[in-house]
């Protein structure tokens, strides 16, 4: 059990667990109300020495040869031992498939960042298109946009995909908007000649 | 795993900037923390089995809403018209009552403004959505039950009688 101020690192004392009232820190004076979990008064556990020492009938780690495999990687099937093993979930996977996994984006609890093409898209449906004149850039921008990421995953906690609809329809309107002027400019210019 | 396959709930606490916004939320073993911009967001996942305490530390913070900043000069263009039969005192009353929120948002910040960290086996995570104790209070109410399921011990499977 050791937690330290967020302001000045110090290791804080017994009495923030008692009770949830603030009290200031011995070094800073910062004001803390220290809530404590069940896991803040549990003693950590420690990998046993006989899981890391491999006796002479017993399977090694695929990666460390003196040490005894006590887990295979749920992907590639690895013998691992336990520190090579990684849990994301229910899998326990080795280095190397943990990386894959994140580099490929086949799962979403290792993505650590996402970018929001919707969101792009429909900004520059929309930003554009209130001065008018920057919108005969800006609408076929929201389009390609729109189009080309249509299947990339938008944000991890937000469902809908409205903007990208939204974008694809506004830019559509905005084009055909430009389109049914110049073809009027170019009829009134003929009908006056 | 795909997204689809982790149900989150929003965790008390929000800021949306113009441009930066973050964000908590709750999913069945993790608290995702979000953070970045319109356009791109930056994820920090804290187990739930792995946090130890979650500490709030009262400071000083005046928060300045800036989309109502931005509201105030729009507001302003109207003023010239203010006493005219059309508008009558409406330009004046949103005026004021735009920098009356501003004000109350600043004060607030000053008197109730806190950080919330979670606190694990190795070090401190920043909950960068918390701003105020009353969030604060919140957040500790949704996910204390949430986190002392988690982290309560397995009962002991019942030893088998001897026949």
């Amino acid at each position: 059990m050791a937690l330290n101020c967020p302001q000045c690192g110090f290791e804080l004392r017994e009495a923030f667990f008692e009770s949830p009232e603030y009290k200031p820190c011995l070094i800073c004076g910062s004001e803390l109300s220290v809530l404590p979990f069940p896991a803040c008064f549990a003693t950590p556990t420690r990998i046993a020495e006989s899981d890391l020492h491999r006796a002479e009938e017993e399977n090694s780690c695929f990666h460390h040869e003196s040490k005894k495999a006590v887990h295979a990687c749920t992907q590639c099937g690895k013998f691992l031992c336990a520190l090579c093993a990684a849990e994301v979930g229910s899998d326990i996977l080795c280095p190397a498939c943990l990386v894959g996994r994140e580099q490929k984006r086949t799962d979403v609890r290792l993505e650590r960042e996402r970018t929001l093409y919707d969101s792009i898209a429909l900004t520059l449906a929309i930003a554009p298109a209130l001065t008018i004149s920057l919108s005969i850039f800006g609408a076929p921008a929201a389009v390609y946009v729109a189009l080309r990421y249509w299947r990339r995953p938008t944000s991890i906690v937000r469902r809908s995909r409205w903007r990208q609809y939204a974008a694809l329809l506004l830019g559509i309107a905005e084009i055909l908007g430009w389109a049914a002027l110049f073809i009027t400019l170019v009829y009134v210019r003929r009908t006056v000649r | 795993v795909s997204a689809e396959a982790i149900r989150y709930q929003r965790l008390p606490g929000r800021r949306a900037g113009v441009i930066r916004k973050c964000a908590a939320w709750l999913a069945e073993d993790h608290i995702l923390l979000v953070e970045g911009t319109r356009f791109h967001e930056a994820y920090r996942r804290v187990y739930l089995s792995d946090i130890q305490a979650m500490i709030v530390r009262r400071r000083i913070r005046v928060i300045l809403s800036v989309p109502l900043i931005l509201i105030l000069p729009i507001e302003g263009l109207f003023i010239p018209y203010m006493v005219g039969p059309t508008w009558g005192w409406l330009p004046i009353t949103a005026l004021a009552a735009t920098l009356l929120l501003i004000i109350v948002g600043a004060l607030r910040g000053y008197f109730t403004g806190c950080d919330l960290d979670l606190a694990t086996a190795v070090g401190n995570v920043r909950v960068p959505s918390i701003t105020h104790t009353s969030a604060a209070t919140k957040f500790a109410a949704m996910i204390t039950p949430v986190i002392t399921a988690v982290q309560a011990p397995a009962p002991e499977t019942p030893a088998a009688t001897p026949q």
